[in-house]
């Protein structure tokens, strides 16, 4: 007892002290970082909504507004980069005094942020950074529009510099220097950061030319540099610039011109890509057709196939065994029905082809959609069998239903696969009548008839494929083969200029460790290295590596179905439909959003209230129509009636929806495949629209 | 829910002493009280006290309190009622006219003293204490990924779970990723089911989905229990009933409801017939739109002609605090009764419900077509009901 009545009677104020001890602790844990540490990881609140808000309230969301959102950006990134090198005041002067050398040359025409940019970019060089300026001013469109008037003016001020620009898409033009002016020695001036500029400055002092003075490393000031250029003999620097773009975790922002460089690069080392669907009524044959395709161009061994065929047969679905190449889980399998999309890929003559199989069950048509999504032509199987193909175009069935969902999606090129032919004997009557009934309903739907065509085959025996039919009763057909028709597809055009975006389609662990998402580039491209934004959830990660049918790559381009391998994001925080996106020019986030919708022929008309699940690209929630807004002539356009109380099928009209998590989303007159939605009920397709307005 | 008691004088004046048997019940307590009316509770109350020598203490005293109702708070998930009110009847511990927030409690009585019981809130006292309209059941709407738990009573569809997996695609060469996803979904399903579903009460459970996701899961959930011994599982295997449904989402329960294979299991369920009431009264818009009327205005018009032929109200227009809206909502639906229309109200826990409220909360079937209604309708753009 007496022991406890010690510990009463102790001295409280001890512990006090010890409380005090552990505040000061506290204390030291949340002052011990620097102001400006700490601001590198705080998340500047103002910044960036700034860029958000603004962002979807443009009407176009084009031109200077974006550009603005990059400066916000660029200054962020800049701000960084400059404390970060100016940590010597040496740069820091070098820096002001290439700037105000450039504006004495330029007036106003950049932004204080351009001109740091590229001052930064070539290494404090003056004149390569002002050259570097002009040449992107004559290749980068929206910042051109953008300062047309000053640009007159500056070439009359820079009309004795003789710049020749090389308009066949080299982003960085000869030029030559004439004696009366100052001389720019641009291969003298070392460009550290880029391998390229290495390879130069090394062989330059080894080749021993006329040169006089040998490279100057760090000849920032232009005066010194003139200097040195007054030095000089008559030199003809006939150099091809290095390409600007250091390493791009440190310059988020290439030129747009070096962008198409690139990809014009990639075009002219490999075939045009090209997303093709194949879609159709349940059962139609479309995973046997696309699984015999692939074994017939090798894509699927011999010996694989026979497992698959020895497999089928003990399963008793021995008809099922090109299925089996696409239709990998178990339960596709069992059930002998694709549920999911396969994507494959192959090469044609002039295509190189990513093939995804669409499921054909009504119950999957999510699925479907968010195949459709991102393809660009597609393949629309039918079922040649009497009573087979009728049931899958009437009303209900999956050819009618996927046919419109291609449409309303973006799909402007198809073939038609008329599929089974062998189980009408190749019936030359047969496949008239089928075309004869599917063209008016192709060309209602909205497409046009140069852009639609048909071709027999059959799927299980091969004919028609690749090659000719073999069997007699086909030889009426002169027509092409299947694969020809793919390789006859016109590959669309990338919105390769516009700022990064990628929609994730899929979730999981990558190989390497990590994990990995998948999905098509809408538009821009993305290197690895690059610092990239996941909306909603507003996290910034690393692209740490970039797959691209199952081979890793450097860069990718809009249009392409990539694998990115993402650091500094966490998995529980990507969901699918979400975009990654560039972080200087984020996509809007919302729960509300007015659009223009056509309806299609749902069971019920369309009223105020009603609950149905809103699709954008692999994005899939459930929203509540909040309002019914007009009534549109579908035909002019016109404004039929304000606050209209329904709308019934096959009208149009402009909706105000509610979602119940936030979508990412872009106007349709900013991004033709981000703006697009369609809205779906009980298993059906009501309506298909795009994006007029993004609520805040 | 049991009464008690009731004194109601022929003027419509009265008061009505009810206990709460379940959570189910306190949503027909939420929609009987009113802003106005006085209850009559037993409840907590902190006291402060000070005696003479100026030392303070505070303790707990349980007293019976009568408050006129100024906010009635309504919590789903919990199923707790509050009540904000100032006292109407001092005692030792409460002063007259102090602040006073009750949380009513289950199995204690209470009394509700209204100044006027309308015709809605005495059918409503009629239906909650009926015993033999009792029916719940469980709902588990999913897709691959994404699955609801929901709760359906006579009244209320709760999601008491949202599992939200995101499951790998297949992907060529790796299915077991696929798979392994998939399983980690089932599980999380799994367990919803086994923490939120009471299988006393529950008389069956629908799992629904489109394509295969229901019976993998019916397998999967089976298998699973009969190797960890669950029982809860194993001895109601014959509960679980499996229906189609077209999406994941939680308004995918009104495709069960009006599921013609689970007609029997659901003929007792009040939402059931809600659904098919709405189902109607779309049908009527979508063949004949100068049939179909909503919003109060359009609805009042059409029964000024004694054109009601069925009249669809959410429950909440019952619970606006606005009296005198209130009361042309009753007067509304006696006159509709009068004149031999069918009038459901609905209640706004429902997924019909909600749609209805979204949609003004008042509709009408009409029984003879009235095209001069919608013409007014210009007139009106101005002001568009909410």
């Amino acid at each position: 007892m007496a022991r406890h009545r010690n510990i009463r009677n102790q001295n409280y104020d001890d512990y006090d002290e010890v409380d005090e001890y552990g505040k000061s602790y506290d204390d030291t844990d949340t002052f011990g970082v620097s102001p400006s540490t700490a601001a590198q990881f705080m998340y500047r609140r103002d910044d960036s909504s700034k860029s958000l808000n603004r962002f979807p309230s443009l009407p176009e969301g084009d031109g200077p507004a974006e550009e603005e959102a990059d400066e916000g950006g660029h200054q962020s990134y800049l701000r960084r980069g400059a404390s970060h090198l100016g940590s010597e005041q040496v740069d820091e002067g070098k820096l002001q005094s290439c700037i105000d050398y450039i504006e004495n040359c330029t007036g106003d025409v950049f932004t204080r942020m351009q001109l740091r940019e590229a001052v930064l970019a070539a290494n404090y060089n003056a004149e390569l950074a002002l050259r570097f300026l002009l040449n992107d001013e004559s290749t980068d469109k929206p910042a051109m529009t953008r300062s047309k008037p000053p640009v007159h003016q500056l070439s009359k001020n820079l009309e004795n510099l003789t710049v020749s620009h090389d308009n066949t898409g080299k982003a960085f033009p000869r030029i030559e220097s004439t004696p009366n002016l100052k001389v720019f020695d641009i291969s003298t001036t070392p460009i550290p950061t880029s391998p390229k500029s290495n390879r130069k400055n090394s062989s330059t002092p080894n080749s021993g030319d006329h040169r006089a003075q040998t490279s100057t490393p760090s000849n920032g000031s232009p005066k010194s540099h003139r200097k040195n250029a007054k030095g000089l003999p008559r030199v003809e620097s006939q150099t091809e610039l290095p390409p600007m773009s250091t390493k791009t975790s440190e310059m988020p922002h290439r030129s747009a011109a070096k962008t198409t460089v690139l990809y014009e690069q990639r075009q002219s080392s490999s075939k045009p890509l090209l997303n093709l669907i194949v879609i159709g009524h349940v059962d139609a044959g479309k995973s046997t057709l696309i699984g015999h395709l692939l074994f017939l161009l090798g894509k699927v061994d011999a010996k694989q196939m026979q497992k698959f065929e020895h497999e089928a047969k003990k399963m008793g679905k021995s008809s099922f065994m090109y299925a089996w190449v696409l239709d990998e889980t178990g339960e596709e399998r069992s059930r002998g029905v694709t549920i999911d999309i396969a994507q494959t890929s192959f090469e044609t003559a002039n295509r190189c082809v990513n093939l995804m199989d669409a499921p054909g069950h009504r119950d999957f048509i999510p699925n479907m959609i968010t195949g459709t999504a991102t393809s660009d032509v597609a393949l629309l199987v039918v079922d040649a069998t009497r009573g087979e193909f009728e049931t899958g175009f009437q009303s209900g069935g999956q050819t009618r239903e996927h046919t419109l969902l291609a449409r309303s999606l973006g799909v402007t090129q198809i073939v038609v696969v008329v599929n089974k032919m062998d189980t009408v004997d190749w019936s030359e009557e047969r496949y008239s009548s089928i075309v004869s009934t599917l063209s008016p309903f192709l060309k209602a739907t909205g497409y046009k008839d140069g852009d639609v065509s048909f071709v027999p085959c059959s799927g299980f025996s091969g004919d028609n494929l690749v090659a000719r039919p073999q069997t007699e009763a086909a030889s009426w057909w002169k027509g092409p083969t299947l694969l020809e028709r793919i390789d006859n597809f016109r590959p669309p055009t990338r919105q390769i200029d516009k700022p990064f975006r990628q929609v994730i389609s899929d979730v999981f662990k990558s190989v390497s460790g990590g994990f990995a998402v998948a999905g098509k580039i809408e538009a821009g491209h993305v290197e690895v290295g690059d610092k990239v934004l996941l909306m909603p959830s507003a996290t910034t990660g690393t692209v740490k590596s970039i797959t691209l049918d199952a081979e890793s790559h450097n860069i990718c381009f809009a249009g392409d179905n990539a694998i990115l391998g993402l650091t500094g994001i966490d998995q529980t925080d990507v969901h699918i439909g979400d975009i990654i996106c560039d972080p200087n020019s984020p996509v809007a986030v919302t729960t509300r959003l007015r659009g223009r919708i056509a309806l299609f022929t749902p069971k019920v008309p369309l009223l105020a209230g009603q609950e149905c699940v809103f699709h954008n690209q692999s994005f899939t929630e459930s929203c509540v129509v909040k309002k019914l807004l007009t009534q549109i002539n579908r035909n002019t356009g016109e404004v039929q009636k304000h606050n209209p109380r329904v709308l019934v099928k096959n009208s149009s009209g402009e909706i105000e929806l509610l979602l119940q998590r936030p979508v990412c989303a872009e106007l349709y007159s900013a991004s033709k495949e981000l703006g697009k939605f369609l809205l779906r009920d009980s298993g059906t397709t009501i309506a298909a629209g795009v994006i007029t307005e993004i609520f805040g | 829910m049991k009464l008690v008691n009731k004194y109601i004088d022929r003027d419509g004046k009265g008061r009505v002493k009810i206990i709460c048997e379940e959570a189910e019940d306190m949503w027909q307590a939420y929609n009987l009280i009113a802003v106005g009316d006085q209850i009559h509770a037993s409840t907590i109350r902190k006291v402060n006290q000070e005696s003479a020598t100026g030392s303070s203490n505070s303790m707990r005293v349980r007293t019976s309190l009568t408050l006129a109702v100024e906010n009635v708070e309504f919590d789903t998930q919990a199923g707790m009622l509050r009540i904000k009110g100032r006292n109407m009847e001092e005692n030792d511990y409460v002063k007259l006219g102090a602040y006073h927030t009750i949380d009513l409690e289950l199995t204690r009585p209470f009394t509700i003293h209204k100044d006027l019981w309308d015709s809605v809130a005495l059918d409503r006292l009629i239906f909650a204490t009926d015993v033999t309209k009792h029916a719940d059941l469980a709902a588990v709407v999913m897709q691959e990924g994404l699955a609801n738990i929901c709760l359906i009573t006579p009244s209320m569809t709760i999601v008491r779970a949202k599992i939200d997996i995101t499951v790998p695609r297949k992907r060529k060469g790796i299915v077991q990723q696929h798979e392994k996803g998939l399983h980690k979904f089932f599980d999380a399903i799994i367990q919803g089911i086994l923490r939120h579903i009471d299988f006393s009460v529950v008389k069956c459970v629908i799992l629904a989905s489109p394509g295969f996701v229901k019976d993998q899961l019916h397998e999967y959930m089976l298998q699973w229990a009969s190797k960890m011994d669950e029982r809860k599982i194993t001895d109601n295997k014959s509960k679980f009933v499996l229906s189609h449904c077209s999406s994941g989402f939680k308004h995918s329960v009104k495709e069960l409801l009006a599921d013609p294979n689970l007609a029997t299991r659901l003929s007792e369920t009040k939402a059931a017939g809600e659904v098919k009431a709405l189902d109607a009264f779309y049908q009527m818009m979508h063949t004949d739109p100068t049939r179909a009327y909503y919003g109060i205005n359009h609805v009042e018009k059409a029964n000024n002609s004694q054109a009601l032929e069925l009249l669809l109200v959410s429950d909440e227009l019952f619970r606006s605090s606005n009296v005198n809206l209130r009361k042309r909502y009753v007067k509304l639906v006696e006159s509709a009764k009068e004149n031999g229309c069918e009038v459901k109200i609905f209640s706004s826990m429902h997924v019909s419900g909600e749609s209805l409220s979204q949609l003004s909360g008042i509709a009408a079937v009409l029984r003879f077509p009235m095209p001069e209604i919608e013409d007014e309708e210009e007139e009106l753009n101005g002001h568009p009901e909410d």
